[in-house]
């Protein structure tokens, strides 16, 4: 960001408030043709979603806790059977928002905007899937045990999904997409600008390889001998596509052998300290307790696996191949570039080179000229100047060193 | 317990709390790092030397230069007046310089650790030995800055008087060390073969993978409760831009960096050798004042511990900081800590 922006800030997060406010009401109306007898408030302010959400809520305000908040939170779907709820509001809220709201967004505030709601996307998911799970328990006896099956039977559900591997026809990695993926979140944005494969491409070779196996028939058809005028340049696709496929290897087996492992780990871990906690009565009480709680069985699980050499092979073998990619891709890159006449990365290489050890040429240099004493000679030369002159305008000779010198440029070395 | 209806409360709160929070952080401004008045004194290439404006009338006579890692921006250690470890040690009467080694760009790929070390902190340590009219000065080396004037100490003794290691790492190999330990299967000749200068986005990938729930996660749902409070909002902003405030590192030097430090430990092994000299801790004879963080996850405290056996002299001090590598300098326990023991350090042995 740079200075003040120059739009008025309120109108796109009025925009944004209206979106909530729509999608709200979209859900109010559903409610309400499932139960008549719900009605939204014809005072609500149109700027107030949260007035009016909060009203289809039941009354759930801060000031004023439902009695019976359980009860009054289901009667809002009235009739409405479970196949007709959507399956994740939260997340769809969140997902509409954000959207809108980045889009509304000045173009150069919108990545931050993105970046905000992205990164809280987690705890939305976290809270919905917690909603859930507590949901079940509408019209049981509340108590600790049965609170604490409830979200271990959530969690144990979360965990199902989120191990469901290739056989079950879902992508690995969407299973990490939202907090416990974030290791490999941030791996993915890192190397987004590494390659140049767009990610969408890159998804595809990863579906490629997940169906493939090492000795395939596609690494079999990438290892076809190369024919005619052109068999150099196919070699080389040849062997990028190789490589890529020994990266995309790389990636499965990082989230399929360390992050899943990571990711059951956490889950036991959060399984026993709220089993623990139940025992004593104290399960968390707010949202945010839960999240805290999450986020440390999460570090305490990723510190167990980070320091093993299974997790120190697989990282390293993940960064190792990305970089024999992108070594491939910038060898592609050189061969087009020379035929075009164009400067290529191995010339800048050897000209960076070249430079360098001059400068250290130079710098060499330099250091014996100071260590013959021919500085301390052209100082003692300035010295004795500054003293004739003094001499000849008749003013009192300054002591050496009274005074600090100057800062000086050593390239001018004045 | 927790009930659902509180999760739609929170989570709804949750909400606004993002929608004000844009508002906010929309009409936040510029985020401003560096507070201390400081003159550049000497330049060279991308290198700044800067001398900080003296706070007390008669500053020591005997400068400290303090030499910062290569990576990131060394203006964490003057982040904001109240968090700033360079206005502290000003306090304390110190007459300190900072070496700001700029941003490396695609011509600087082939600099070494030699350079670095021989060439660019030897040459303003030269400059400062000149400006003052004084054969050594004081040094103070932060994290990857402190092995460097390790190395430094002991290849010029004669110009160190007093050497200050800050979250230091000496020995790259003890157990709880997972950075060192993510770096031993790395192919860093391909890794700089085939980028050049290491992006510095990469390297924040490392240090944030080693809390990716904490530091990726949990750490924006916190910030979503100081989006209201300016103050709060500015100093979070603050920390981000510093954390994100990456330098590529020049790739010759990382490559002998990550080498020789992270995969053969040659500092402690006594194998390491720069510019064709053997590097020896056995020559640091110099008074050492070693500053450790006791719940830091970057730098563990036995890689800083380590120094004690490892270092030629007999006036070593260890200082133990109850925080972390980066609470070291934005703490108010580190503002009260840290200038002060450093500066009475210093005091109790100048000349």
């Amino acid at each position: 960001m740079t200075g003040k922006p120059s739009f008025d800030s309120n109108d796109w997060t009025s925009l944004w408030a209206n979106a909530q406010q729509q999608y709200w009401q979209s859900w109010l109306d559903m409610a309400q043709k499932a139960n008549p007898a719900l009605s939204p408030k014809p005072q609500a302010s149109p700027f107030n979603p949260w007035g009016q959400a909060f009203d289809l809520w039941g009354g759930l305000k801060p000031q004023a806790p439902p009695s019976n908040p359980w009860g009054q939170t289901f009667d809002l779907w009235g009739g409405l059977k479970p196949q007709e709820l959507p399956s994740n509001p939260w997340s769809q809220a969140f997902d509409f928002w954000s959207g809108m709201m980045s889009n509304s967004a000045p173009a150069e505030s919108r990545d931050w905007v993105k970046k905000l709601v992205g990164v809280n996307k987690g705890y939305l998911q976290l809270g919905e899937t917690l909603w859930k799970s507590l949901s079940t328990l509408q019209g049981s006896p509340q108590s600790p045990e049965a609170w604490t099956e409830a979200v271990q039977r959530g969690l144990r559900q979360m965990q199902e999904g989120f191990s469901a591997g290739p056989g079950a026809g879902k992508d690995p990695w969407a299973a990490f997409a939202t907090f416990w993926g974030l290791p490999m979140d941030t791996w993915q944005r890192v190397t987004s600008a590494c390659s140049m494969m767009p990610g969408e491409l890159e998804k595809i070779f990863r579906g490629m390889n997940a169906a493939e196996g090492p000795g395939g028939v596609l690494n079999q058809m990438l290892s076809t001998p190369t024919l005619g005028y052109t068999r150099e340049s196919q070699e080389e696709v040849q062997r990028w596509s190789r490589l890529w496929l020994e990266y995309g290897t790389a990636m499965r087996d990082f989230a399929d052998n360390v992050l899943a492992k990571i990711t059951q780990r956490a889950g036991d871990l959060l399984g026993s300290k709220l089993a623990e906690l139940g025992q004593q009565g104290k399960t968390p009480d707010t949202l945010r307790a839960f999240y805290d709680l999450w986020v440390d069985c999460g570090e305490l699980a990723y510190a167990e696996t980070a320091a093993t050499p299974e997790f120190n092979g697989a990282q390293a073998r993940l960064l190792n191949t990305l970089m024999a990619v992108k070594k491939q891709e910038q060898k592609m890159m050189d061969e087009l570039l020379g035929t075009l006449n164009l400067p290529t990365r191995r010339e800048l290489n050897t000209s960076h080179q070249k430079l360098h050890q001059l400068r250290q040429q130079v710098w060499r240099l330099q250091e014996k000229l100071d260590e013959s004493g021919i500085r301390e000679l052209r100082e003692e030369i300035v010295a004795l100047r500054r003293e004739v002159e003094t001499l000849r305008t008749g003013e009192e000779i300054p002591k050496p060193h009274s005074k600090r010198p100057a800062a000086r440029d050593p390239k001018t070395n004045a | 317990m927790l009930r659902p209806d509180q999760i739609v409360q929170e989570l709804f709160d949750f909400n606004r709390r993002i929608t004000k929070g844009m508002v906010a952080l929309s009409q936040v401004g510029d985020v401003e790092v560096g507070v201390s008045p400081k003159d550049a004194v000497y330049r060279e290439d991308k290198l700044v030397l800067y001398h900080y404006r003296p706070r007390v009338a008669d500053p020591a006579k005997t400068p400290l230069l303090v030499v910062y890692a290569l990576v990131n921006r060394p203006y964490m250690t003057d982040l904001q007046e109240d968090r700033s470890t360079i206005r502290g040690l000003l306090d304390q009467g110190v007459d300190v310089y900072l070496i700001d080694w700029g941003y490396p760009d695609e011509a600087d790929r082939y600099l070494e650790l030699d350079d670095y070390i021989n060439g660019y902190i030897r040459r303003c340590v030269d400059h400062l030995c000149r400006a003052h009219n004084l054969p050594a000065i004081n040094l103070l080396g932060i994290c990857q800055g402190g092995t460097f004037s390790l190395c430094f100490a002991a290849l010029h003794p004669e110009k160190v008087s007093n050497l200050v290691t800050m979250v230091t790492p000496v020995d790259f190999h003890t157990p709880d060390n997972t950075l060192s330990t993510w770096a031993r299967d790395l192919d860093v000749d391909l890794l700089v073969d085939t980028l050049g200068n290491i992006p510095g986005e990469l390297l924040n990938w490392s240090f944030l993978s080693l809390k990716p729930f904490r530091l990726l996660g949990q750490k924006y749902v916190d910030m979503t409760e100081i989006l209201e409070d300016e103050v709060k909002l500015k100093n979070f902003l603050r920390m981000e831009k510093w954390i994100f405030d990456s330098p590529d590192q020049a790739g010759e030097a990382y490559r002998q960096f990550v080498k020789w430090f992270f995969q053969d430990n040659a500092l402690v092994k006594g194998t390491l050798e720069l510019g064709g000299r053997k590097v020896s801790l056995s020559r640091v004879t110099m008074p050492v004042f070693n500053i450790y963080a006791t719940e830091d996850h970057l730098v563990p405290p036995s890689a800083s511990i380590a120094l004690e056996k490892q270092v030629g002299t007999r006036d070593y001090t260890a200082f133990t900081f109850k925080g972390g590598h980066i609470g070291i300098y934005v703490s108010g326990r580190a503002q009260k800590e840290i200038p002060a023991a450093i500066g009475k350090w210093l005091r109790e042995r100048s000349r």
